[in-house]
C-alpha cells in the first residue's frame, strides 16, 4: 500500500509540470516544486490560502482571480489558457487543467490542478504574429509604392501630351482677347473664365508632374526665412487676400540649415495655400519660424521619416490658422496621393503627399494638430547640422 | 519700318499659327512657320529670321538636332533661338544651354508672356 507521504514527495520531485490540489472548500493544500518555482512563493505563503491567490486577474482569459473559486471543483476543465499570478506581480501564461477527485465514501472532494508554463509558446507566436504583420506591412508598402509608381508613369506622359493642347487653347483665347477686345462684357468674361479654366487645368498638370517626379535634391546652405518669404510672394501673387490676415513671426539669425531651395519653397506654398483653403471668408494665417533644442524623441505624425533624438538641435516652421479645422475621418487620410476635400475648384489632392515627400527626403518631419472649428497647425522640424558640417 | 522677323519652329500646326496670329496682331513682327525641323532650316537660311521658336519634341528630327544645325550653318549661326518644350526637365535644360540657346520657356505659353521674352531676346541683340 502507498504510503500518503511518498504519493506528496513523488508529485513534489517527479511532476515537472506545476501542480497543486486544493480542497472542497477551495483551500490550497498541497504545492509542488514546480509550482513553487513558477510563481516564486514558498510553501507556507501557499499551503492554506484559497486557491485564487494563484490566479491573475486577466482579462485575456475565461478562467480568472475573479471567478475561479466558483468554476473550478465543478467538472474536469481541460487545457484552458489562463494566466498564474507570480509573487512579484507577473503574470505568467499557462495551460490549466483540473478534475474532482472523491473520497472513498464520497464526501471529500479533492480538486488536482495542474498548468503548464506556456510563456515561450506564447513568446514564439508574439514573434510570429509580429513579424507577420510586418511582412504584410513591407508588401502593403511594396504594392502601394508599385502602384504609385506606375501612376506616376501614367500622370507623367500624360501630362506632357496635355501640355501641348492647352498651350493652342490658350493662345487661341489670347488671340480672341485681342480681337474682341472689351465688346461685350458677357464675351470677356466667357474669355476670362476659359482662360482661368486653362491655366487651372495647367496648374493640375503640373501637380501631377511634381508627383512624377523622383527628382534628387539640389541641397545648399539656406536661411529659412527667405525661403519662406519667397512662397509668401507666390501666394500673394496668386490670391487675394481680402479678408485674410498674415502674420509672421521669423527668427532674427536662425542657423542656416542644408535644403533644397524650390522643392522647400513648394511646400511652403502648399501648406499656406491649404491654410488659406481652410478659411472660407475671414481669418488669420500665423507662420512662426525658430530654432530649439528637443526636450524629446519625435517621430512625424505619418510616422515616416528619422527619429529625431532627444537633445538634437531642430529649425521649426509653424503655420496655423484659424479656419475648419480637420474632421477626425479626414485626419486619417490626409497623406494619401489624390485625397482632397476640396471639391472642383480646389487641388488635385497631391499638394500634402507631395509636401511630405519633399520633407522625408530632408530627412525632416511633419506634422499635423488640428481641432475641429478651431483651426489647424502644421509644423515641419528640419535638422540643424552641426557646426563642421555647416562650415 | 523693319519688321521684327521671328521663325516658329513646331510639328503642331494649330500653334504656330496662332502664335503667329498673335505675334503679328503687332505691326511690327513678321511670323514665318515651319511644321518641322527640315522645313525649318530651310526657311531659317532663306527668312533670316532675328529669332528662332524652336520646339524640342518634334518627329523626325528633335529640336536638339536642329539647334545643333542652326548653330553649324555660317548663315544661321548668330540667329538666337528660344526652346520651348511642355517637358520641365532639368537635362534637357541642361542639354539646351550647351547648345547655345538663348532662353528655355516651358509650354503652355500665354501670348502676352512669349512676345515679352521674344522682344527681350531681341533686345539683347539691339532690334527694338
Amino acid at each position: 500500500m502507498l504510503d500518503v507521504k511518498d504519493i506528496k514527495d513523488s508529485l513534489n520531485k517527479f511532476i515537472i509540470d506545476p501542480l497543486m490540489v486544493v480542497d472542497g472548500q477551495k483551500n490550497i493544500c498541497m504545492v509542488n516544486e514546480a509550482l513553487r518555482y513558477l510563481v516564486g512563493y514558498k510553501e507556507e505563503d501557499l499551503v492554506g490560502k484559497k486557491v485564487e491567490v494563484i490566479f491573475a486577474d486577466s482579462e485575456k482569459s475565461i478562467l480568472k482571480r475573479s471567478n475561479v473559486e466558483k468554476l473550478i471543483g465543478t467538472g474536469t476543465i481541460l487545457n484552458i489558457e489562463s494566466y498564474y499570478q507570480t509573487k512579484d506581480g507577473r503574470e505568467v501564461p499557462v495551460l490549466f487543467s483540473s478534475s474532482v477527485m472523491h473520497g472513498q465514501d464520497g464526501s471529500d472532494a479533492w480538486i488536482v490542478c495542474t498548468a503548464r508554463d506556456i510563456s515561450e509558446r506564447k513568446k514564439v507566436e508574439e514573434e510570429l504574429r509580429t513579424a507577420y504583420e510586418q511582412i504584410k506591412e513591407a508588401q502593403d508598402q511594396l504594392v502601394q509604392a508599385e502602384k504609385l509608381n506606375a501612376i506616376g508613369l501614367l500622370a507623367s506622359g500624360v501630362a506632357h501630351e496635355v501640355k501641348n493642347p492647352l498651350g493652342i487653347i490658350i493662345q487661341g483665347i489670347n488671340y480672341l482677347q485681342a480681337k474682341f477686345p472689351g465688346r461685350k462684357e458677357d464675351i470677356s468674361n466667357t474669355f476670362s473664365m476659359m482662360m482661368e479654366s486653362a491655366k487651372r487645368a495647367n496648374s493640375i498638370v503640373n501637380t501631377l508632374l511634381d508627383f512624377a517626379k523622383a527628382k534628387k535634391l539640389e541641397v545648399k546652405l539656406e536661411d529659412i526665412n527667405n525661403i519662406l518669404d519667397g512662397a509668401l510672394e507666390l501666394v500673394k501673387a496668386n490670391i487675394k487676400f481680402e479678408n485674410i490676415n498674415i502674420e509672421t513671426d521669423k527668427k532674427k539669425n536662425i542657423p542656416h540649415i542644408f535644403v533644397d531651395k524650390n522643392r522647400l519653397e513648394q511646400v511652403f506654398v502648399n501648406l499656406i495655400m491649404n491654410a488659406v483653403q481652410a478659411m472660407s471668408e475671414k481669418g488669420k494665417i500665423f507662420i512662426r519660424s525658430y530654432d530649439k533644442v528637443l526636450s524629446e524623441p519625435k517621430q512625424g505624425i505619418s510616422g515616416r521619416g528619422d527619429y529625431f533624438k532627444s537633445g538634437e538641435k531642430v529649425l521649426v516652421v509653424e503655420i496655423t490658422d484659424t479656419g475648419e479645422g480637420i474632421p477626425p475621418e479626414v485626419f486619417k487620410k490626409l497623406f494619401n496621393p489624390f485625397f482632397t476635400t476640396k471639391g472642383l475648384h480646389g487641388g488635385s489632392g497631391i499638394g500634402l503627399y507631395v509636401s511630405r515627400n519633399i520633407i522625408d527626403m530632408h530627412k525632416g518631419l511633419i506634422e499635423i494638430q488640428s481641432t475641429e472649428g478651431k483651426g489647424t497647425k502644421v509644423s515641419i522640424f528640419l535638422r540643424v547640422p552641426k557646426r563642421e558640417e555647416a562650415e | 519700318m523693319n519688321r521684327k522677323k521671328v521663325l516658329i519652329i513646331d510639328d503642331e500646326e494649330s500653334f504656330c499659327k496662332l502664335v503667329k496670329m498673335n505675334l503679328e496682331l503687332d505691326e511690327s513682327f513678321k511670323v514665318e512657320t515651319a511644321t518641322d525641323g527640315k522645313k525649318g532650316l530651310e526657311l531659317a537660311k532663306r527668312f533670316k529670321p532675328d529669332v528662332i521658336i524652336l520646339d524640342i519634341m518634334m518627329p523626325k528630327m528633335s529640336g536638339f538636332e536642329v539647334l545643333e544645325k542652326i548653330k553649324k550653318d555660317p548663315q544661321t549661326i548668330t540667329i538666337p533661338v528660344v526652346m520651348l518644350s511642355a517637358k520641365e526637365d532639368m537635362d534637357f535644360q541642361v542639354k539646351a544651354a550647351q547648345l547655345y540657346d538663348e532662353l528655355y520657356l516651358i509650354k503652355p505659353i500665354d501670348a502676352p508672356t512669349l512676345k515679352a521674352k521674344i522682344e527681350e531676346v531681341l533686345a539683347r541683340r539691339g532690334i527694338k
